[in-house]
């Protein structure tokens, strides 16, 4: 998989002269996975959602392949899965509607094996808003899954997940990262996250 | 260093003291052309033949009326640069200008209906420039609760502009689509102040008046921008160090 | 280059799902019309003195009434966050959602505005220009209401900032719009302030869809 290089340089956040997170740097390249840890409210969603470019950065930059992402945009956000706190689906259509408007979705991969993995098959035609909250989050994590992007950036993917799910997503990972693709992942449940090379923790 | 990170970072102290040694220089000149101004208006002015001392009012109503639109420039002028640079300054002259406007819009209103008294006989005429006055309220009311209503300071100032720059884009053409409008209703009632019938010892004190009113308008700004400036950099060093200074 | 008809596709159907929303728009639409020749007369020169003005004014409340919903529950679900992240162009994207909710929520309304048209004693071709009147009204409307709700989706309840920061901007779509009518039913030239209503219309859908992305951007920050 062709991937990149993420670099974090320097980086601060406040809001309203509130700090919220200083001086953060790392740098992120193919196989690597980074977990970002922290108990609520340490700035973890906040980090997440610079790294995504939702966020402006009060002080430091986010660079992708050496450019800032706010000046390359597309060239960034083709490579660029996002998993929000709230799953990104749209309640009223169902999981398979979701699914085919998708916007990121690419035909490379249109292997539904997935949702067999996850015990999806047999609610892909209800509406996203009778599914229970584990179930939303899994159909979430099978869309980032299939996106065929290299970057994955999960905001607390583990949350309402049992344990064999949690298991399933992690081969998965590492299966994407042995394909040179990068992760990044923010949680606080540490029991789940498999053993990675790089860690920041929010404080 | 670009140029982002020095409009962030490098001003606000400067601009600060800019804006409060140049307050006098604006304040000073703006009080002594109003008095100027007003006893010129006031007592030298002949009296209009036709209106009587009733038109003396204008002498208050104009100056606001021109003060009130340019205001509005100057505020999308600010707003445009504070978006373009990300210059925390310019947004705060924006924000400081917005209730001022709307104060002077208001005055204009005010003195326009207590003029229309004598004249037409009735405090409201659907007269075109009343009503593009009053409309131009509306937008400064609209920038005003915009920015009061978004919590975090950073969004309200990039949201209250946006809102600015759509408001000067639409003004032109609300303005003429209102005198369009007034046209066809009735004959402009206005056209008793063109120039042509004005004299010249009638329209000196208003033009003495709407520099004053200009001088004093940017005057009370730079207090006002500097005290914004010194509200949000409150947790930076050389506020602290201002403050010391000052004890 | 699928991702726009994607994007359409998807709204449409959203709406479909939402039609709820859309009727309230459009039952306000027919109530405002309704109620004027209920308690100020109903004499057939009154009517078609009156209609231009009304027909614009409930254009106006309609479109404010189904457009605060425009971006509010994509807010809330993470949509709008995965359209900022797409690769294509915001500008772009934003244009096609204002597109199709303006199919969902003003196309009925050029519709029903001929039935309203005949109750007012509108007749021939003059409905035409009736339902053409309040076609081209309600683009610009939409373009302008979309800025103000992307401009207050912070805000917890935006109604009445939508309505201030809303008037002013779309006066001059009322007055011409207005004029329009009524020079159509009079029987004078009304092609002035019908090519004053193709501009707008053009104006507002080439500006308004970069602004309200702009607005989205800082809304969602």
């Amino acid at each position: 998989m062709q991937s990149g290089v993420l670099q974090l340089q320097s980086a601060s956040l406040y809001r309203d002269e509130q700090l919220i997170f200083r001086e953060i740097s790392f740098d992120l390249k193919g196989g690597d996975h980074l977990i970002i840890k922290g108990n609520n409210g340490s700035g973890k969603t906040s980090l997440i959602r610079t790294l995504c470019g939702l966020t402006q950065l009060t002080e430091g930059s986010v660079l992708w392949n050496h450019s800032p992402i706010d000046d390359i945009g597309s060239n960034y956000y083709q490579h660029l899965a996002y998993l929000a706190h709230s799953n990104s689906l749209i309640p009223e259509l169902t999981l398979l509607e979701n699914l085919t408007y998708n916007l990121h979705r690419t035909d490379l991969d249109q292997d539904h094996s997935v949702f067999e993995e996850f015990q999806l098959k047999q609610s892909m035609n209800s509406p996203v808003a009778n599914l229970s909250n584990g179930q939303s989050r899994k159909a979430a994590l099978s869309f980032i899954i299939m996106s065929g992007k290299s970057l994955w950036v999960f905001d607390e993917p583990y949350a309402n997940l049992d344990s064999q799910s949690i298991v399933y997503l992690n081969q998965r990972i590492a299966a994407h990262l042995s394909d040179n693709g990068m992760v990044i992942t923010s949680t606080n449940r540490e029991e789940a996250v498999p053993t990675t090379n790089l860690e920041i923790t929010m404080s | 260093m670009d140029l982002k990170q020095i409009y962030k970072y490098g001003s606000p102290p400067q601009y600060f003291k800019l804006s409060l040694k140049s307050e006098n220089w604006f304040l000073i000149p703006g009080i002594f052309l109003m008095i100027i101004g007003c006893v010129g208006g006031l007592f030298i002015a002949p009296p209009d033949y036709q209106m009587g001392d009733a038109f003396r009012i204008i002498y208050f109503h104009v100056p606001s009326a021109f003060l009130s639109m340019s205001a509005y420039a100057y505020m999308a002028g600010a707003a445009l640069i504070g978006i373009v640079w990300r210059s925390n300054v310019a947004f705060s002259v924006a924000k400081s200008i917005a209730p001022f406007g709307a104060s002077f819009t208001f005055l204009a209103l005010v003195t326009g209906m207590l003029w229309g008294k004598p004249m037409w006989g009735t405090v409201w005429v659907w007269d075109a420039r009343l009503t593009s006055e009053f409309i131009l309220l509306l937008l400064f009311l609209g920038y005003i609760l915009l920015h009061l209503s978004i919590k975090e300071q950073k969004k309200a100032d990039l949201a209250a502009s946006v809102l600015a720059l759509t408001g000067v884009i639409n003004l032109p053409i609300i303005h003429y689509s209102v005198v369009w409008w007034n046209t066809l209703h009735q004959a402009s009632t206005i056209s008793k102040l063109s120039s042509s019938s004005i004299t010249g010892d009638m329209l000196w004190p208003l033009l003495v008046m709407i520099f004053g009113y200009g001088f004093f308008f940017w005057g009370v700004i730079c207090r006002v921008v500097a005290s914004e400036i010194l509200k949000r950099e409150k947790r930076s060093k050389w506020v602290e160090q201002y403050i010391k200074e000052l004890r | 280059m699928r991702i726009y008809p994607q994007l359409f596709l998807r709204d449409l159907k959203v709406s479909m799902k939402r039609w709820s929303d859309f009727l309230t728009g459009m039952i306000m639409f027919i109530l405002v019309a309704f109620i004027f020749p209920l308690i100020a007369g109903s004499d057939q020169d009154f009517m078609h003195r009156i209609i231009g003005p009304v027909m614009l004014l409930s254009s106006l409340l309609a479109s404010l009434i189904s457009m605060q919903n425009i971006f509010k529950p994509d807010l809330i679900n993470g949509s709008l966050e995965q359209l900022v992240l797409s690769r294509h162009s915001l500008n772009g994207l934003i244009f096609i959602k204002i597109l199709s909710y303006w199919i969902s929520s003003s196309l009925p309304l050029v519709v029903v505005s001929s039935l309203i048209a005949s109750a007012y004693y509108v007749t021939g071709i003059d409905i035409i220009k009736v339902m053409l009147t309040v076609l081209l009204s309600t683009t610009t409307l939409v373009n302008i209401n979309s800025l103000a709700a992307a401009l207050t989706l912070g805000v917890r309840y935006p109604g009445a900032l939508m309505t201030l920061i809303l008037f002013p901007l779309s006066l001059p779509i009322l007055i011409f719009g207005s004029k329009a009518i009524e020079y159509s039913i009079l029987g004078l030239d009304s092609s002035g302030p019908f090519y004053f209503l193709t501009g707008m219309m053009l104006l507002s859908f080439s500006l308004g869809p970069i602004a309200t992305a702009f607005a989205i951007r800082i809304s969602i920050d």
